[in-house]
C-alpha cells in the first residue's frame, strides 16, 4: 500500500510548481502582461497559505535541488529551466520566505530572478537586485567566496586582537593618569555648542535639493567629457586607441540601454568636439567613424524596432507614440551626408510608419544639395527602398531631384510610380509634364489618378494627346476614372477637345435615342470643365433633345467644381 | 464600508499604531539617558506610548515588539519605517541588539510608572546577550514591573548582520573583507588583469546596513586602518564616512552603496604609482608631482577597460577622475560641477587622510582636530559647504575615536556620534578613568545629552586630547569589548 504522502510537503512543492511557472511565464512575457501577473497572484496565494500555517518556508539550494526540512521539494536537471540552478549560480545558498509576505515582494523576487543577468560583475547581479529591492518577509543567504580561508575570516576579533596589540601602548593606569594630569588643575569647563552649525530648514532643503540634482545629472555626458580630457593628455597611441574603443562603448550602452535621447546627445556631443584642434581630434574623429558605420546604424534600427516590440507589448499603440522621433532624427543628422544611401535601406526596416517618416526627413535634410547621392540606392532590389528614396526626393524640394524622379517614374513597383509622382509635384511639377503625361498612362489607375492631380500644374501636349486615347479608347477605365480624366482634359485643353466630346455625347444608336452610358457621361463632363459658350451650347442641346441629361450635367457641375477646389494636402 | 474596506482599514489602523508604537519606544527609552525619573518630560512620552499599547491590545490581544531577522516588527506586523522614523527604529533596534534582547511583550496594559521603569532597567545596563535576560528580567521584577517582559534575542532575530553576540565580530569582518576587495580590484587594475567587483559591491551593500544600524561601530572600523596598506583602509574608510554623509543627505540605499563602491575605487590610479613616490617622506618635486598628477588620467582606462558602461561605473569613474582637482585653481579646470560622489567622497578622504598616519606627516591628527582643520580649511579644498556641515553633523564636533577629558576630569572615549542635531558637542561616550586615573574597567556608555533633575548636565566635554603622547591604544578601547579593562 502507497504511503500516505506528508500534505505540508505537498503544498509546499505545488508552491514552487507555481514558483517555476511565474518565473517562466515572466520570461516569456512583459511583466505587465495579464498572464504575468494572474500567475503571480496565484504563487502570492500559495505562499501566503503555506505561511499562515508554517510561518517561514527556509529552503536550502543546491545545484539542482531546493529542499525544505532535508526533504527535495523541487529538482530539476535542465540548468536553463531550473529555479535551483538560477539561485545557485548566483550564490544564493538559502532562500526564506516569511509570514507577510507581499505582491511587491513576489513581484521583485521574480522580476530580479527572471532578470537577464550579464556575465560582467560591473552589472547587476541577483544579490544587488535583491538587495536593492529590500525585501522584508523574503531573505536570502550568499556565499561569501575568496576569503574564507583568511585568519580574519576565520576569527575577525582575534585578527584585530593581534592588530591592536603589535601598536605602541602604554598600559593603564598609567596612561589616563598621564592624559588627565596633562590638562593640570585648572578648572574645565564645558565646550560650548559652536555657532553657525546648527541644522536649519535652509539646509535640509539643501540636502534634498543635492539629490535632485544628482539625480537629473546626465553621467555618461560627464564621463563622456572626462574620458576626453584623458585623450586629449594622452601621448600613447594605444591609450588613445583603448579610450576611442571606451567612447564607442558607451555610446553603445546607452544604445543597448535604448536610451536613444542619451545616445543622440553623445554623438552631437562628439561631433561638436571632434571638430575642435586638439591631440585628442584624431581619436575622435575615428570614434565618430563608428557611428557613420553601417553595423551601427543597423543597430540603431533594431533597437528601436526592439523598443517598438516592448511598447507594443505593453500598452498598445499609444505607447508606440511616446518613443520620440527626435533622437533618431538626431542620430542620423550626425552621422554625416555619406550614410543617407544606407540610412533609407536600413530605415526600412523599422516598422512603425511615423519613425520611418521622421528618418527619412532627416535623411532628406542631409542630402538636400547632394540628391544624386542617392542614384546607386534609388536603384535598389527592394521597392520599398526606392520609395523611401522617392520620398526623400520629394522632401529635399532640390530640382536636381528630377533626374532621378524620371527614373524612380518607370519603377516596376506601382507605389514606387506613385510616391516618385508625389516627389515630383513636391519638387516642381511645372518642369514635370513629361513625367506626368507619362503617369498618366500608366498601368495602375492610382498612378493615372495622381497624374490628373498634377496636369493642371503640368499641362503639355503629349499629355493632351495622351487623355484624348484613354478618354476614347481606352477599355481599362471605370467610368469614375473616364470621367475624371474627361474633366482634366477638358480645363487643360478647353474648346480644342470640343468636338471630342460633343461626339462622345451625341452619337445614337442604331435604335434612336442612345442610354445614358459611361462614355456619354464623361463627354457631358468634359464639356461642362471646358466651360466656354461653345460647349454650354452643346450641353443646352442635348438637354433640351433629352431630358435625362439634367441630372447627368447637374452632376458633372459639381464634379467639375471639387476639381477647383484646393488640393487635399 | 463593505467588508473588505473595514478589514483593510482596520489592518492600516494597526499597522500605524505599530510604528507609532516603534517611534514612542524608542523616545523612551532615549530619554532614559537624558532626564531624571521625575522629571516632567516623562508624561507626555509615557502616556503616548501607554495609548499605542492600549489600542493593539484591543485590537490583538497582544503586545510584541522585537526583532525578527534583523527588523523590527510589532506582533505579526514587520514594521517599516519612514524616513523620518528611520532615526527611532534604528536605535531601538540597536537598544535591543546591545542587549541581547529578541522581544519586549507587554502583557496587559501597563502602567506609565512601569514603562518609565522598563526605560531606566534597559538604559542601567548598556551591553549585555541572550543569556543575560533572565537577569534584566529578575530586575525589572524588583522594580515592581509585572506586566512587561523581555525575551532573549534568538539567533533567527538577528538578521543579516548578527545579533550583539557576533555584530561586533561582524562589523570587524566586514572591515576586513572591505580591505581584502580594495586590494583585489587594486592590484587587478594595476597589473591590467580583469577584475571582480562583486566583492566591492558586497562589501558596499553590507556597509550600508552596518552604518544604518550601528553607526558608532561603523565609525569605529577606520580605526583598523593598520590591518592594510594605506590605499586598501583607505579606500574602506572613505567608503565608511561617505556612507554617513550620504546617508544624512537623505540618498536612498542603492544610491549608498553606489556612493560606497565609489569610494572603493577612487584611489585605483593611486596603485599604479610606485611606493617610493606614494610614501615619500619629504615633499615631492616638480616632475615627481607631475607624475603623482597623472594618476586619475590612468585610473579611467583601466576602470572602463573591462567593465560594462552602466551608470554606476560611470559614476565611478567620474569619482576616481575628479578627485584630483583640489582647491580653486585646479576647479577652473573643469568646465562643470563636481559630481554629488566626488564632493562626498572628498571631504571623507580628506577626513580619512588627515586622521592617518603618513611618511609625509608621522603623527596623525585627531579625529576633533581633523574636523577643525575640514572647516578652516574648507575655502582652500573648495569643499562643498553644505556637505561638509552634513558630515560634521553625521560625525559630531567630537567624532567616534576621539579621547576626550570631560569637565569632571574623567577621561572618556566617544564611541557613537550625537542623535540630534542640537547637541554636537554631546556624544555617547565611554568613560576610562576617574578624575585619579583609576579606570573603569566596565562602564557603560553615557549619553551626554543626558540631565539631572535639576536640568543641568553632569557631565560635557571639556576639552579633546590626542591619544598618542599618552600611550593611549585607541583602537583596542574602540574595537575590543574587553579593551578598556585590558588597557
Amino acid at each position: 500500500m502507497a504511503e500516505n504522502p506528508n500534505p505540508l510537503l505537498e503544498q509546499v512543492r505545488e508552491t514552487l510548481v507555481t514558483f517555476v511557472r511565474a518565473l517562466r511565464d515572466r520570461r516569456t512575457y512583459p511583466a505587465q502582461n495579464p498572464v504575468v501577473l494572474r500567475r503571480r497572484a496565484e504563487l502570492l496565494a500559495h505562499l501566503t497559505a503555506l505561511l499562515g500555517r508554517l510561518g517561514e518556508l527556509p529552503l536550502v539550494v543546491s545545484a539542482d535541488t531546493l529542499s525544505w526540512t532535508g526533504e527535495a521539494v523541487y529538482r530539476s536537471d535542465d540548468p536553463r529551466d531550473s529555479l535551483a540552478f538560477t539561485l545557485y549560480r548566483q550564490g544564493v545558498r538559502e532562500l526564506t520566505f516569511q509570514r507577510g509576505v507581499t505582491e511587491a515582494e513576489v513581484a521583485a523576487l521574480v522580476e530580479a530572478l527572471a532578470a537577464p543577468l550579464a556575465g560582467d560583475e560591473a552589472d547587476d547581479d541577483l544579490i544587488t537586485l535583491l538587495w536593492s529591492a529590500d525585501l522584508r518577509h523574503i531573505r536570502y543567504l550568499a556565499i561569501e567566496d575568496a576569503t574564507d580561508g583568511a585568519a580574519w575570516a576565520r576569527d575577525p576579533v582575534n585578527a584585530t586582537r593581534q592588530l591592536v596589540d603589535a601598536l605602541p601602548e602604554v598600559p593603564a593606569p598609567a596612561s589616563y593618569q598621564a592624559a588627565i594630569r596633562s590638562l593640570g588643575t585648572t578648572y574645565l569647563a564645558p565646550v560650548a555648542e559652536p555657532p553657525g552649525l546648527a541644522m536649519t530648514a535652509e539646509d535640509h532643503a539643501a540636502h534634498e535639493q543635492l539629490a535632485i540634482e544628482e539625480g537629473a545629472r546626465d553621467v555618461t555626458r560627464d564621463a563622456l567629457d572626462v574620458i576626453l580630457q584623458v585623450l586629449e593628455s594622452t601621448t600613447r597611441p594605444e591609450a588613445a586607441q583603448e579610450l576611442t574603443r571606451v567612447v564607442v562603448n558607451i555610446v553603445e550602452a546607452t544604445l543597448d540601454a535604448r536610451a536613444f535621447e542619451r545616445t543622440a546627445r553623445l554623438i552631437a556631443h562628439l561631433a561638436d568636439l571632434s571638430g575642435r584642434d586638439g591631440a585628442a581630434a584624431g581619436a575622435l574623429r575615428t570614434a565618430r567613424e563608428h557611428f557613420s558605420d553601417r553595423a551601427f546604424m543597423k543597430r540603431v534600427v533594431q533597437r528601436h524596432n526592439d523598443a517598438l516590440s516592448d511598447l507594443t507589448a505593453h500598452g498598445g499603440d499609444s505607447a508606440v507614440a511616446s518613443l520620440s522621433a527626435r533622437p533618431l532624427q538626431e542620430i542620423v543628422r550626425h552621422a554625416g551626408r555619406a550614410t543617407a544611401p544606407v540610412w533609407l535601406e536600413l530605415g526600412c526596416e523599422l516598422q512603425d510608419k511615423r519613425l520611418r517618416r521622421a528618418l527619412c526627413d532627416a535623411v532628406a535634410e542631409l542630402s538636400r544639395g547632394e540628391v544624386l547621392t542617392l542614384a546607386t540606392v534609388s536603384r535598389a532590389a527592394k521597392w520599398h527602398v526606392s520609395r523611401n528614396v522617392a520620398y526623400v526626393l520629394g522632401q529635399t524640394r532640390d530640382p536636381a531631384a528630377m533626374k532621378l524622379l524620371r527614373g524612380l517614374i518607370e519603377h516596376p513597383h506601382e507605389k514606387v510610380r506613385i510616391e516618385a509622382l508625389r516627389a515630383a509635384a513636391h519638387v516642381a511639377p511645372e518642369n514635370a509634364p513629361d513625367l506626368v503625361a507619362r503617369a498618366a498612362v500608366d498601368r495602375d489607375r492610382t498612378v493615372r489618378l495622381l497624374a490628373l492631380d498634377l496636369a493642371f500644374a503640368a499641362p503639355s501636349a503629349q499629355l493632351v494627346e495622351a487623355l484624348v486615347v484613354r478618354v476614347r479608347t481606352a477599355q481599362d477605365v471605370d467610368s469614375a476614372e473616364r470621367r475624371a480624366t474627361a474633366i482634366t482634359l477638358g480645363r487643360i485643353a478647353g474648346d480644342a477637345v470640343t468636338h471630342l466630346f460633343r461626339d462622345m455625347v451625341v452619337r445614337r444608336s442604331l435604335f434612336g435615342r442612345a442610354k445614358i452610358d459611361d462614355a456619354r457621361v464623361a463627354g457631358v463632363a468634359g464639356l461642362v470643365a471646358i466651360d466656354s459658350p461653345q460647349a454650354e451650347e452643346i450641353l443646352a442641346q442635348v438637354h433640351r433633345d433629352d431630358a435625362a441629361f439634367g441630372p447627368v450635367i447637374q452632376e458633372a457641375r459639381r464634379a467639375v467644381a471639387r476639381t477647383k477646389e484646393p488640393p487635399t494636402p | 464600508m463593505s467588508e473588505p474596506d473595514l478589514g483593510r482599514a482596520f489592518r492600516e489602523d494597526v499597522t500605524r499604531n505599530a510604528q507609532e508604537l516603534v517611534v514612542r519606544l524608542s523616545t523612551l527609552l532615549r530619554t532614559a539617558y537624558v532626564h531624571g525619573p521625575n522629571n516632567d518630560a516623562w508624561h507626555p512620552i509615557a502616556q503616548a506610548l501607554q495609548q499605542r499599547v492600549a489600542r493593539l491590545h484591543a485590537a490583538e490581544g497582544q503586545v510584541v515588539v522585537g526583532l525578527r531577522h534583523g527588523r523590527l516588527a510589532v506582533n505579526e506586523h514587520a514594521v517599516r519605517p519612514s524616513f523620518s522614523e528611520h532615526g527611532a527604529h534604528q536605535s531601538l533596534a540597536e537598544a535591543l541588539h546591545a542587549r541581547g534582547i529578541g522581544r519586549v511583550s507587554f502583557l496587559a496594559e501597563p502602567a506609565a510608572q512601569e514603562l518609565i521603569g522598563l526605560a531606566y532597567t534597559l538604559a542601567e545596563v548598556e551591553e549585555a546577550t541572550a543569556d543575560d535576560v533572565p537577569a534584566l528580567n529578575a530586575r525589572l521584577h524588583a522594580r515592581g514591573l509585572r506586566r512587561v517582559t523581555l525575551s532573549p534575542l534568538q539567533a533567527d532575530d538577528a538578521g543579516p548582520l548578527g545579533g550583539l553576540a557576533d555584530r561586533h565580530a561582524r562589523g570587524l569582518h566586514l572591515y576586513y573583507k572591505g580591505q581584502h576587495a580594495a586590494r583585489g580590484v587594486m592590484e587587478g587594475l594595476r597589473d591590467g588583469r580583469s577584475v571582480g567587483f562583486r566583492h566591492i559591491k558586497r562589501f558596499a551593500q553590507e556597509a550600508v546596513e552596518l552604518l544604518t544600524l550601528h553607526r558608532g561601530l561603523g565609525l569605529a572600523l577606520p580605526f583598523l586602518r593598520s590591518a592594510g596598506p594605506y590605499l586598501e583602509s583607505h579606500a574602506v574608510n572613505v567608503a565608511l564616512y561617505a556612507i554617513v554623509v550620504g546617508e544624512r543627505i537623505g540618498l536612498d540605499r542603492q544610491r549608498l552603496a553606489e556612493l560606497a563602491m565609489a569610494a572603493m575605487v577612487r584611489d585605483v590610479g593611486k596603485s599604479t604609482l610606485p611606493p617610493e613616490l606614494l610614501d615619500k617622506p619629504g615633499d615631492l618635486t616638480a616632475s615627481e608631482w607631475a607624475h603623482f598628477k597623472q594618476f586619475p588620467h590612468v585610473a579611467v582606462p583601466r576602470l572602463l577597460r573591462f567593465r560594462g558602461f552602466g551608470e554606476s561605473t560611470l559614476r565611478q569613474t567620474l569619482v576616481a577622475f575628479e578627485h584630483q582637482f583640489r582647491g580653486a585653481n585646479d576647479r577652473t579646470l573643469m568646465t562643470r560641477e563636481f559630481s554629488l560622489f566626488t564632493r562626498i567622497t572628498q571631504i571623507a578622504g580628506d577626513y580619512d587622510a588627515m586622521t592617518s598616519p603618513r611618511p609625509y606627516r608621522p603623527s596623525a591628527l585627531t579625529p576633533s582636530d581633523a574636523l577643525r582643520m575640514l572647516i578652516r580649511d574648507r575655502h582652500r579644498t573648495a569643499a562643498d559647504p553644505v556637505l561638509l556641515k552634513a558630515f560634521v553633523h553625521a560625525m559630531g564636533i567630537y567624532p567616534v575615536g576621539s579621547v576626550v577629558v570631560l569637565d569632571t576630569r574623567e577621561l572618556a572615549l566617544v564611541v557613537e556620534p550625537p542623535f540630534s542635531d542640537d547637541a554636537l558637542t554631546r556624544p555617547r561616550v565611554r568613560l576610562l578613568a576617574a578624575p585619579d586615573g583609576s579606570p573603569y574597567p566596565h562602564s557603560a556608555a553615557l549619553d551626554l545629552r543626558a540631565v539631572d533633575d535639576l536640568g543641568r548636565h553632569p557631565r560635557s566635554i571639556a576639552v579633546a586630547l590626542d591619544p598618542a603622547p599618552f600611550g593611549l591604544n585607541v583602537p583596542r578601547l574602540l574595537l575590543l569589548r574587553d579593551g578598556a579593562a585590558r588597557a
